[in-house]
């Protein structure tokens, strides 16, 4: 038995000498039990995420349901065409632009300025700092209807209590028509967005704060910074990579402006205007009257394209700047 | 006039009654002569086939699924006019009623080409048509008689809907049948379309005046609202202009009855030439919005209203503080129900016949002429079994079915006097309850299929509601106090009766057009530019300015073009 065990172990190595380590399909075998698991994920990921795009093929197409994929006529770039054409575009990509960057830029700055206060809360405060974290990050996980209905009823001009409010502090005399106004939706939208999610996006700040070396703030300490020199010369440092990783994951959402805030609250004629993101346009167009299948999928194949591109680009920068890269 | 018109019924009522009591059996020959109402005088106009044909034999339990493209709820398996019907035709039905956003979960399922087995097209219909979802029926109708006698003189019309000229929606309103006995008028169901419908306690604090002219109107509703700044403590709104979404035809219909038209959505038609216009940029639609600017700043709008949604609308009417608005009846009816509920009767709504010059004008309380075509319900090329959905509704059509559906059981639901179906108070209350009757009446089947309207061939009226004497009998003390007034018998009596002018109401058409149709995307135009600035309009301090450039973004709008389809598309209806 024992002999037997020695040879075969022996003829294995002497096997495996004139093998290139390096080969694919070396490390296919050395791994396929990895390979065994990954395998369902791979037919769920094929199904579900590439599968659909061949659907695209419709934006290229005068689609119509009823046709079978080869009677379909054939139409090229037609429908971007009409696209690039249409005056509505312009408008809603100023305002998917336009709302994404507010939100974008006050999402990070509220996140990231709330994460390092939070984080000076310590020691005996720490319970406090619990309970604040709790409760901020809580709206994260009320649906957009509810969230919206809170905003349109606190902003209402009839019993709405910021006019009530500010009537009663005689800050303005006539009651303002907040979800009537072009000017305030965009606002209206940023500031929703951060109650909802300045909690929930703080936490992965505060996970990268707890990372930073103790001793650097102690050695800070001795050299005489205070409180905000700490903040400024160890913490943010210290989460600057997490910040830019998140900045170019975010930047390929620069055309995801929100759908369920601009659809709920933005659809009275006095602020359509201002409120139609590129969603709700594919929306419309594609399931509406007039459109069709086929426009709808050329706006958003439009869509898909220029967040890929913004994401790639947002990498590339990170790279110049020396940060980690994404892919 | 109108007086005379009550006390007609009132004494036809009562004849009624002492004839039958005088006679003591309901298949007495009735009354010679005179225009009274009694089932043997006049022929039946419909044969009771339940009656002639043998009961088939038993059919095999078979299950359809059903979508409808309309809001509403599917009854529970107990209900027990559910369990007759399905003891009766075998039939199960599953329902599944639209919710959410109908574009958009009809886009799906045509995407899908996942259909049920009987789809209530609803405002669907076109989507529907020209995705191809629906079987053609053209063989298969003459095999039902029931059915074929109902659609029988309408199957040009039927066909007229779709683009190959076949049978893909059966109808399931409007197919009416009358005795002609002189009373048909007043089993005409009450008016819930489009009109200016204005507060009771705000005609009735005017000595029960009828505001017909719009400066009227508008100055009645400023001198109630003056009068009577709160309502239950909070403060009147006095005008209400909904705008959202498809809903905003509150916001832009009124015009085109101003001048005297029917609601034809988003153009007027010429009753004499057939003409066709679009009227949102013409000066008779100037006039409306400049008096609502006017108004506005006299601040009988509050704008938030073109920011209230409809759950906002609805919850805001249901306060009793909305002294008037443009609408049409069962859009803001939800809201009604609740002041109803509360006892708050004087809060309820008439419709008013306001016009420019004072004429009363009738709306849309138009006398039905049949079926309109394509406003029903069709079956799926899916369906597992066509022939067996037609029998389904075939059955269905048997006027003790009917009854079935929307009378209920005799003994349980309703009794009968003299011939004469009638309900206790209990019974009516039971079917005023919405949870009562989801839980044990047939309408809910009844509603999604072709149906008898109108009387049965015995003179009762299709639906309890509108049975003259379970009308009269059921009005509230206060409506009736106040109809007295005005020697009305229903609210519908504000509005004059006008016979059916012989075409199609063009948003029927519309509904119904293949997607490419080069009036599609105009109308879209059109709603978009009505959605978007009229508000702006309304709202603007200087209302010409604002005006003219509204009206200057017609000139993109390629409004012959419309016109001329639509003229077309009337003269084809009215060809076939």
């Amino acid at each position: 038995m024992i002999t037997e065990k020695v040879s075969t172990e022996s003829d294995i190595v002497k096997q495996q000498k004139p093998i290139n380590r390096n080969s694919f399909w070396y490390k296919a075998d050395k791994q396929k039990e990895l390979i065994l698991i990954s395998i369902p994920f791979f037919i769920y990921i094929f199904i579900f995420s590439y599968l659909p795009l061949a659907g695209l093929t419709m934006a290229f197409q005068n689609y119509k349901p009823q046709k079978s994929f080869f009677d379909q006529e054939w139409v090229g770039l037609k429908h971007f065409k009409n696209l690039f054409t249409d005056p509505d575009f312009y408008r809603v990509m100023r305002n998917t632009l336009a709302m994404s960057i507010i939100n974008l830029v006050l999402a990070f700055v509220t996140a990231i300025v709330f994460a390092l206060l939070l984080n000076e809360l310590t020691g005996r405060l720490n319970g406090f700092k619990r309970i604040v974290q709790t409760i901020s990050y809580m709206p994260h996980f009320l649906s957009w209807i509810i969230v919206c209905g809170l905003v349109s009823t606190i902003l209402a001009m009839d019993g709405g209590i910021i006019n009530e409010i500010l009537i009663s502090l005689g800050l303005i005399k006539d009651k303002i028509h907040f979800m009537g106004t072009p000017e305030y939706f965009w606002w209206i939208v940023g500031f929703t967005n951060v109650w909802k999610s300045m909690g929930w996006n703080s936490i992965i700040y505060l996970a990268a704060i707890t990372s930073i070396d103790p001793a650097l703030y102690e050695a800070a300490a001795i050299d005489g910074y205070g409180r905000f020199g700490r903040m400024w010369h160890i913490t943010l440092p210290g989460i600057k990579s997490t910040i830019i990783i998140l900045l170019i994951l975010n930047a390929g959402w620069i055309l995801n402006a929100g759908f369920e805030v601009q659809y709920i609250l933005g659809t009275n004629g006095l602020v359509l205007d201002v409120s139609e993101t590129i969603d709700i346009f594919v929306l419309k167009r594609g399931f509406g009257r007039s459109g069709g299948f086929a426009f709808g999928t050329a706006a958003g194949m439009f869509k898909t394209v220029v967040s890929a591109a913004v994401l790639l680009l947002c990498n590339k920068i990170a790279g110049w700047l020396g940060e980690e890269k994404l892919v | 006039m109108k007086k005379t018109k009550i006390l007609a019924l009132l004494l036809a009522v009562a004849m009624i009654v002492t004839v039958f009591s005088a006679c003591g059996a309901p298949e007495s020959k009735g009354p010679s002569g005179g225009d009274q109402p009694g089932p043997s005088t006049t022929p039946p106009s419909q044969d009771n086939p339940a009656v002639e044909q043998p009961p088939e034999k038993k059919l095999d339990p078979i299950t359809f699924t059903m979508f409808v493209a309309g809001p509403g709820e599917a009854p529970p398996k107990d209900n027990k006019i559910v369990q007759k019907i399905q003891e009766i035709t075998g039939v199960t039905i599953e329902f599944e009623f639209l919710v959410g956003d109908m574009e958009q979960k009809v886009g799906v399922m045509i995407a899908g080409g996942d259909y049920p087995d009987l789809i209530g097209a609803g405002q669907a219909r076109g989507r529907f048509l020209n995705a191809g979802s629906f079987a053609a029926l053209d063989d298969y109708l003459p095999n039902y008689p029931n059915l074929m006698k109902h659609f029988g003189p309408y199957m040009d019309t039927l066909r007229s809907v779709a683009a190959d000229n076949k049978v893909y929606i059966l109808d399931i309103w409007s197919r009416e049948y009358w005795l002609n006995d002189g009373q048909d008028d007043f089993y005409q169901a009450d008016y819930n379309g489009p009109a200016f419908w204005i507060q009771k306690d705000v005609l009735a604090w005017d000595n029960y005046s009828n505001p017909t002219k719009l400066d009227d109107f508008f100055d009645l509703l400023e001198r109630y609202a003056k009068a009577n700044p709160t309502i239950d403590g909070q403060p009147v709104l006095p005008f209400e202009v909904h705008s959202q979404d498809w809903r905003s035809f509150c916001l832009k219909n009124a015009p085109q009855h101003l001048i005297g038209g029917r609601n034809e959505g988003d153009v007027v038609v010429h009753p004499d030439t057939l003409k066709v216009e679009i009227y949102q940029n013409k000066d008779y639609a100037r006039d409306y919005y400049k008096k609502l600017n006017e108004v506005y700043k006299k601040g009988l709008i509050s704008p938030e209203t073109f920011s209230r949604n409809y759950d906002d609308y609805l919850a805001t009417i249901s306060t009793g503080r909305v002294l008037a608005m443009f609408d049409q009846q069962w859009n803001f009816q939800d809201g009604e129900n609740v002041l109803v509920s509360e006892g708050k009767i004087e809060r309820t709504y008439v419709p008013i016949g306001v016009s420019f010059d004072g004429t009363v004008v009738p709306y849309n309380r138009v006398r039905n002429e049949g079926i309109i075509g394509g406003n029903g319900m069709g079956i799926s090329v899916n369906c597992k079994d066509v022939e067996r959905a037609m029998q389904f509704m075939d059955q269905l059509l048997e006027e003790d079915v009917q009854k079935l559906l929307y009378w209920g059981i005799e003994g349980e639901d309703y009794y009968v006097e003299n011939g004469r179906f009638r309900r206790t108070p209990e019974q009516k209350a039971n079917f005023d309850n919405p949870d009562w009757k989801l839980a044990n009446a047939g309408q809910v089947i009844g509603d999604q299929f072709p149906k008898i309207q109108g009387r049965y061939s015995d003179g009762n009226s299709a639906v309890p509601t509108t049975q003259p004497e379970e009308r009269l009998a059921n009005q509230f003390p206060y409506d009736k106090e106040f109809y007295q007034k005005y020697g009305f018998y229903t609210k519908s009596d504000f509005l004059p009766l006008m016979d059916h002018p012989g075409y199609p109401e063009v948003w029927s058409i519309f509904s119904t057009m293949e997607d490419d149709n080069v009036a599609k995307p105009i109308f879209d135009q059109i709603t978009d530019l009505q959605n978007r600035y009229l508000p702006g309009v309304i709202m603007a301090d200087n209302f010409d300015a604002a005006w003219a450039e509204y009206a200057k973004r017609y000139d993109k709008v390629d409004a012959a073009a419309l016109e001329a389809e639509i003229e077309r598309q009337i003269q084809a209806r009215l060809k076939k």
